[in-house]
């Protein structure tokens, strides 16, 4: 058996989602599963959860390989809890990601949202420290999201003009399609360490990195 | 020797060198001797800018990991990685400009030099002299004009070296020299900042 690639995804399903953008995220995450199923490599390889933040955090799918997993339907609801959904993940990653003997490959994260944390953000990233994740991208989509917030978290944000159903399924798309070139290089030896070594992401989706490669 | 700038300083292109359109805009740097145990390493970057203050798309940023414009009118020669080069007389830094082939949308090329890194290696321009950005002739080597920022920089990790603007149908140079403590972030933050 190969080492696991635990991928985890944070939605933002606060009340600013309701109706297109979180149909879009619905759909977005279903044509991901189905891409990646489709991909030997990522289907041997790639590990699923899916985490929601809204009132709360809740991790919605444990960590699943790719034939067993299936998408919840995803329901909007009341503020933005980031920092709540950061120790969610932090919990998550230290109950199922595995350390020792065949361990794991870091675990990759992508966080979407399209607004700003109203919770407290800081005691979610003082929980992240205290983990060890791979590469870590966060979704800014539309002009309410607040990338001043999410730069706290990470440095690798990607940004999207409008958060409608052509740019979310864009990003979906680009998030599936890195997972399957993570999968390949992890199978090859060697981890995703910035955003420079993902796919080129698609025009919908604005990035400008200011790292040497 | 071309016209000699000081802060706030502007020539008109078009009066000094009316037939110029290929232009190199050359920028150079010493680092002092302190030693901070790790390489300088100093970036220019250009904005090119439309009248609201931002670029149009995020290949109007020219730097490392961009060196060409998508109208192909700029192009940075690339990367010193090293920081300095050891030719006293060279320019650290060269980015060719083909003045007439800027689209109409373009109002201004901003010009930025940029410690990499400055933080976490304990940098900034206080550590740097005998700065100065020059405009020529790219197809005389003449020079046009030459700004030597003389100011006492001490936590600046960013300076605004100058600016190309256009003004009743012809390009004007004015020599800028603003400190930041904000790195290249701080102009992308500015320019760009739909795209981060």
């Amino acid at each position: 058996m190969n080492r696991r690639l635990p991928v985890y995804l944070l939605i933002d399903t606060s009340y600013s989602m309701e109706g297109e953008a979180l149909e879009a995220v619905q759909n977005g995450l279903d044509s991901l599963v189905t891409a990646l199923r489709r991909d030997p490599q990522a289907l041997e390889t790639a590990y699923l959860s899916i985490i929601e933040f809204n009132s709360t955090a809740k991790q919605l799918e444990e960590l699943k390989e790719l034939s067993e997993f299936q998408v919840p339907t995803l329901k909007t609801n009341g503020m933005t809890s980031m920092g709540e959904a950061l120790k969610v993940l932090v919990e998550s990653i230290k109950r199922e990601v595995i350390n020792s003997g065949r361990r794991d490959w870091r675990p990759i994260v992508f966080l979407f949202t399209d607004g700003e944390p109203t919770d407290d953000l800081q005691e979610g990233i003082k929980a992240l420290r205290t983990i060890k994740t791979g590469i870590f991208v966060a979704c800014a989509a539309g002009p309410n999201a607040n990338i001043n917030e999410l730069k706290k978290i990470t440095e690798a944000i990607v940004r999207l003009d409008e958060a409608d159903s052509n740019s979310i399924a864009a990003f979906f798309k680009w998030v599936s399609s890195s997972i399957s070139t993570s999968s390949q290089q992890v199978d090859a030896g060697k981890e995703t360490n910035g955003i420079g070594e993902l796919p080129p992401p698609p025009p919908e989706i604005n990035i400008i990195d200011l790292s040497k490669h | 020797m071309g016209i000699s700038l000081e802060k706030g300083g502007r020539i008109d292109l078009g009066k000094e060198a009316p037939s110029l359109n290929n232009i190199g805009i050359g920028l150079g740097w010493d680092e002092n001797s302190t030693n901070t145990g790790a390489d300088f390493d100093l970036d220019a970057s250009l904005f090119m800018i439309n009248e609201n203050e931002e670029i149009p798309t995020q290949g109007h940023f020219i730097f490392y990991n961009n060196l060409v414009s998508p109208c192909g009118a700029i192009e940075h020669t690339g990367d010193n990685l090293d920081g300095s080069n050891d030719n006293e007389d060279e320019d650290e830094e060269l980015i060719k400009v083909k003045l007439n082939e800027i689209p109409v949308n373009i109002k201004e090329l901003i010009v930025v030099v940029t410690i990499h890194d400055a933080i976490n290696r304990g940098q900034n321009f206080g550590q740097v002299s005998n700065s100065y950005i020059r405009i020529f002739d790219f197809n005389t080597d003449k020079e046009i004009a030459k700004y030597e920022l003389d100011e006492d920089f001490s936590t600046e990790t960013a300076i605004e070296f100058g600016r190309l603007y256009r003004k009743d149908g012809s390009w004007r140079f004015r020599a800028v020299g603003t400190g930041y403590n904000s790195g290249l972030q701080g102009f992308v933050n500015k320019y760009a900042s739909k795209f981060i």
